[in-house]
């Protein structure tokens, strides 16, 4: 008896929120849509970016620091300054990367995304949001607000869908204001951190228009 | 004998036994059945692949969309299909390019890496070794890889991983779109499954095939109703085509024997109006059908298909002895026609001896099968059909006069007929071997243009060409492996060079005991790992605290030990079954382990390559043309065989010198003009026309017994000149002879190579030995 109760009521509560939840994911995925359509606006961007990668299998976290590019519609390109000079320039589905040298020798590698699906989904957290591409985003993730739009900014996970990459990457936490992305948070499986804070600089304030 | 009740009770009893025999037997379909017994260890191997490789069990299954935009319809049906067959037991190993299966796999050999990375060495565990790998992976968790190099960076900093996966990596791999494989059009999902069962067991493979489209559809009735008309479904393989060529000929076979049976009555109830007749003499048939059949499940515990189809054929043959016994049947006088009859199951059987003596399971049955059918027909004709039939008058059904006439200008031909055997056999001797066509493309699937969707498949599916296979075999599993390991090294080589675009042995999933052993002692003890482990990591960013498991994963690895048993229930584990093989042969035990290359360009130079290497063999899979060359021998020896037979039984049955040679002349006439004109015909024989040929001959020894055997009382007075064939014996043989003409001009129509071959086959064969047994029947003393 007493159980049946319990049971009931929490089918009641469940039922309460399932009819709370309809109208509002409706609007919510009609707000997303519009977040995207806001970010995807800006057709080329340029910007500050400092990363930290928190890790337990590191003595302290490594931080580094350059410039991201975006040209729309799919270059991405990351120039790091600091502490050393490397750069991974993503144009469509090719991927080239050039470090510092080691031992003497350049490193200059050249790939197809299509070859590294996981890696692939990383790449399209920043680049399809930057894009304003939403449907592209899905494809990997389940997107869905944390914190709506207000004033102060919003805040948007990322959950793959991909079971192989879930087991590596938890969620991504996308972070912003308006329509400028302000920062990319990844959260791995074994709880490590990745903290990539983006500045818009000067030159992308003023969006080109046509 | 004396009573009907007697005769019609054994009957009645025999048919019940066989029935019942051959309702218990199993019929299989493994072709490999017809394939000959094996004579060189090459031989051996490749045999032993059609029958059992992979190459014969792959079924590339490709899920195509109409148009770039359906593609994600695609990819979700290939999924549901993935998830349908891996359920289902017919098959081994289900890859649609979707990673999450492959977890399994990984695991395994994440945790042997240590026994399988060949970068496993003593130095690599030094402190410098260890600083090296600490830097590499250390630019890794820079770079924005980092977050799929964390899972396993704690267990495995040296990166061993990566270093099997690269050994391991397919040559190509299809390019991995929404999940799954695409071909590149980005059009058609890929999937490639094994079946268990091996390619040639056609049942098994057609239950396969249509598993899978069974799977495919139920996959449609759920998907809306938009998508449905816009995707297709297209399989290719081996096994595929042997199943699509099966139905061919048992389509063609039905409607032609059907045809044939209709045409054949017509013209026997036109000639001997009598429908009686022609109800009763399928009975000898059947009953000799099914008492053949009964023989040979009883000798080889299950009837192989195609004894069955080939051999309803053969025993065509007991149809004649209705007709013999009937027309020429006259109440109280049939000594002559009872011997004749007796001397023709003789003689048939005889030939048949020689099929069984082939040493060919599939022969064999056949032989059997002909043997004891004919016999047991004749025997129904010969006892039960007087019974029922009244004899029938030949005199009141045809034109005598026309016939006799025939009967004699057939003697005038006796000269023409020689001399064009002879320019037979003196063209057959002047093309030699090119006579034969020894490519066996009617038998084996594998060897058979695969057309263009299997193309396209097999190239975008990155799996290219399985018809190479490097066997290398060992005294144990041990031996045949650390042989494998030897012949890494050089195709390594060809790979760079490009003859090969890569290569699959299983050493690298089961390292031979010796290398496992040195990779063993190459790791260190845990204190000794975690000294130099803390030293290498002094200057590093990372913590050497977080690298425990890596030091625990190293300990293990000191004590495992790689057994191809490591990876059961894993799709690599029905990898490694068919690519190591421990078997007995005679008498003494042995290993191979098989190397499939693929996309080989240059077989020369692979064979030249790996051809030092002790224990190899370099196996092409469509070169089935040396098993065949050698059946084609081994089949025209029993063939003489079977001939120098006959001739032996018409010498002492009849112990008439002149009528024996007569006899034996007749039809070794006839063979040779019959193969003479099908070479002509036809162009190169195969086997078929082979095993055809051993009927016509079969068909051509009754016509050329009963026109050319001495009558009754000449037999005694061995010098005496025989008689002339009578009116009625004319008259059975040739309407015989007709009703043979008939029924495999009929077959010869058809599109299916094997009928058409069969059919043309007795067809000649039957019409000229009709001509030429009348042309050597003693004259009649009206011509005299």
């Amino acid at each position: 008896m007493h159980v049946c109760c319990a049971a009931r009521r929490r089918w009641l509560m469940l039922a309460a929120l399932a009819s709370l939840i309809s109208p509002a994911s409706a609007q919510a995925d009609d707000s997303l849509v519009r977040l995207f359509s806001d970010l995807g606006a800006q057709r080329e961007r340029h910007a500050r970016f400092s990363e930290r990668k928190f890790s337990t299998l590191l003595k302290a976290p490594i931080e580094s620091s350059g410039t991201l590019i975006f040209r729309a519609p799919d270059i991405l390109e990351k120039l790091t300054s600091e502490p050393q000079r490397e750069s991974v320039r993503i144009e469509g589905n090719t991927v080239t990367y050039e470090g510092a040298p080691v031992r003497g020798r350049t490193q200059r590698r050249t790939f197809a995304l299509s070859e590294a699906p996981l890696l692939a989904a990383l790449i399209e957290s920043l680049r399809a949001t930057l894009a304003g591409d939403l449907p592209a985003l899905r494809r990997h993730y389940q997107v869905s607000w944390i914190a709506p739009q207000t004033a102060q900014g919003w805040q948007v996970s990322l959950v793959p869908r991909d079971r192989s990459l879930l087991e590596a990457v938890s969620r991504v936490v996308l972070r912003g204001a308006g329509s400028e992305l302000g920062a990319v948070e990844i959260v791995e499986a074994n709880g490590d951190l990745t903290l990539l804070n983006i500045t818009p600089l000067a030159a992308s304030a003023a969006p080109p228009k046509k | 004998m004396t009573h009907p009740a007697f005769r019609w009770g054994a009957w009645l009893l025999g048919v019940a036994l066989c029935a019942t025999l051959v309702a218990r037997a199993a019929v299989v379909t493994d072709i490999t059945a017809f394939l000959p017994g094996p004579a060189t260890r090459e031989q051996a191997l490749l045999a032993e692949q059609l029958r059992d490789g992979v190459a014969a069990r792959v079924i590339l299954i490709g899920v195509e969309a109409a148009s770039a935009e359906r593609a994600p319809a695609a990819a979700s049906r290939s999924a549901q299909l993935a998830a349908a067959l891996r359920a289902d037991p017919q098959f081994a190993f289900v890859a649609n390019g979707d990673p999450a299966m492959f977890v399994t796999e990984r695991d395994r050999l994440f945790n042997a890496r240590y026994s399988l990375s060949a970068q496993v060495a003593p130095q690599r565990f030094t402190v410098d070794g260890l600083r090296t790998a600490a830097d590499e992976l250390e630019a890794l968790l820079r770079s924005s890889a980092a977050p799929l190099i964390k899972p396993f960076a704690a267990r495995d900093p040296t990166a061993e991983l990566l270093a099997i996966a690269a050994t391991l990596k397919p040559a190509r791999s299809p390019v991995n779109v929404h999940g799954v494989w695409f071909d590149p059009g980005g059009r058609t999902a890929l999937l490639v499954a094994t079946t268990r069962a091996p390619g040639f067991d056609v049942d098994a493979q057609a239950q396969a095939v249509a598993a899978i489209r069974t799977a495919f559809d139920q996959a449609e009735s759920k998907v809306s109703a938009e998508s449905k008309q816009a995707l297709m479904l297209h399989l290719t393989g081996p096994g595929v085509f042997a199943v699509q060529s099966r139905q061919a000929i048992e389509h063609d076979a039905q409607r032609l024997t059907l045809i044939a049976t209709v045409a054949v009555g017509l013209l026997l109830l036109l000639v001997l109006r009598s429908p009686r007749f022609l109800l009763w003499a399928a009975l000898p048939t059947a009953t000799g059908a099914l008492a053949g059949l009964a023989a040979v499940s009883v000798m080889f515990g299950s009837i192989h298909g195609i004894t069955l189809g080939f051999g309803l054929t053969l025993i065509g043959e007991a149809v004649d002895y209705a007709l013999y016994v009937q027309v020429q049947r006259r109440p109280g006088q049939n000594t002559f026609l009872w011997r004749a009859l007796w001397l023709a199951v003789l003689t048939s059987s005889a030939g048949f001896v020689a099929m069984m003596l082939s040493g060919f399971l599939g022969l064999m049955q056949l032989g059997l099968m002909s043997m004891v059918g004919i016999a047991v027909a004749a025997a129904v004709a010969r006892f039960c059909l007087p019974d029922v039939l009244r004899p029938l008058d030949a005199a009141r059904l045809v034109n005598f006069a026309l016939l006799e006439r025939c009967a004699l200008h057939a003697r005038r031909l006796r000269i023409a007929v020689v001399l064009l055997a002879a320019a037979s056999v003196l063209m057959l001797i002047a093309r030699g071997d090119s006579i034969w066509n020894d490519e066996l493309a009617a038998i084996s699937p594998l060897a058979r243009g695969s057309g263009e969707m299997d193309a396209r498949l097999r190239q975008s599916s990155g799996l290219g060409d399985l018809r190479f296979v490097l066997a290398v075999e060992g005294e144990t599993i041990d031996q045949a492996l650390s042989r494998a390991e030897g012949v890494h090294t050089p195709l390594n080589e060809l790979q760079v060079r490009g003859a090969i675009s890569g290569f699959d042995s299983p050493a690298k999933l089961v390292p031979s005991e010796a290398i496992q052993q040195a990779r063993r002692s190459a790791l260190p003890d845990e204190s000794t790992l975690r000294a130099r482990l803390t030293e290498a990591l002094n200057s590093s960013a990372l913590r050497v605290e977080a690298f425990e498991p890596f030091i625990a994963d190293v300990q293990r690895a000191r004590e495992l030990i790689i057994t191809p048993d490591y990876y059961s229930g894993t799709a690599l584990g029905q990898r490694l079954a068919a690519q190591l093989v421990e078997r007995t042969r005679a008498g003494s035990t042995g290993a191979a382990a098989l190397i499939t290359l693929s996309d080989v360009s240059d077989a020369t130079a692979v064979k030249e390559g790996v051809k030092d290497a002790p224990g190899i063999a370099f196996i092409d899979l469509t070169e089935v043309q040396t098993l065949i060359a050698d059946y084609r021998v081994r089949a025209a020896w029993a063939a003489a065989l079977g001939g120098a037979l006959i001739v032996l039984i018409l010498a002492v049955q009849l112990r008439n010198l002149r009528a024996t040679a007569r006899i034996s002349a007749a039809v070794a006439v006839s063979i040779a003009i019959t193969a003479a004109l099908l070479v002509l015909i036809e162009g190169p024989l195969t086997l078929f026309h082979l095993v055809a040929l051993l009927l016509a001959a079969g068909v051509g020894t009754n016509y050329a017994l009963f026109l050319g055997m001495p009558r009754a009382r000449s037999i005694r007075e061995s010098h005496a000149e025989p008689a002339p064939a009578e009116l009625p014996v004319v008259l059975s043989v040739t309407l015989a002879a007709g009703t043979t003409l008939i029924a495999f001009t009929t077959l010869a129509a058809s599109t299916t190579p094997v009928l058409h071959m069969i059919g043309i086959t007795v067809a000649i064969g039957a019409s000229v030995a009709l001509i030429v047994s009348m042309a050597f029947a003693p004259a009649t003393a009206a011509a005299a």
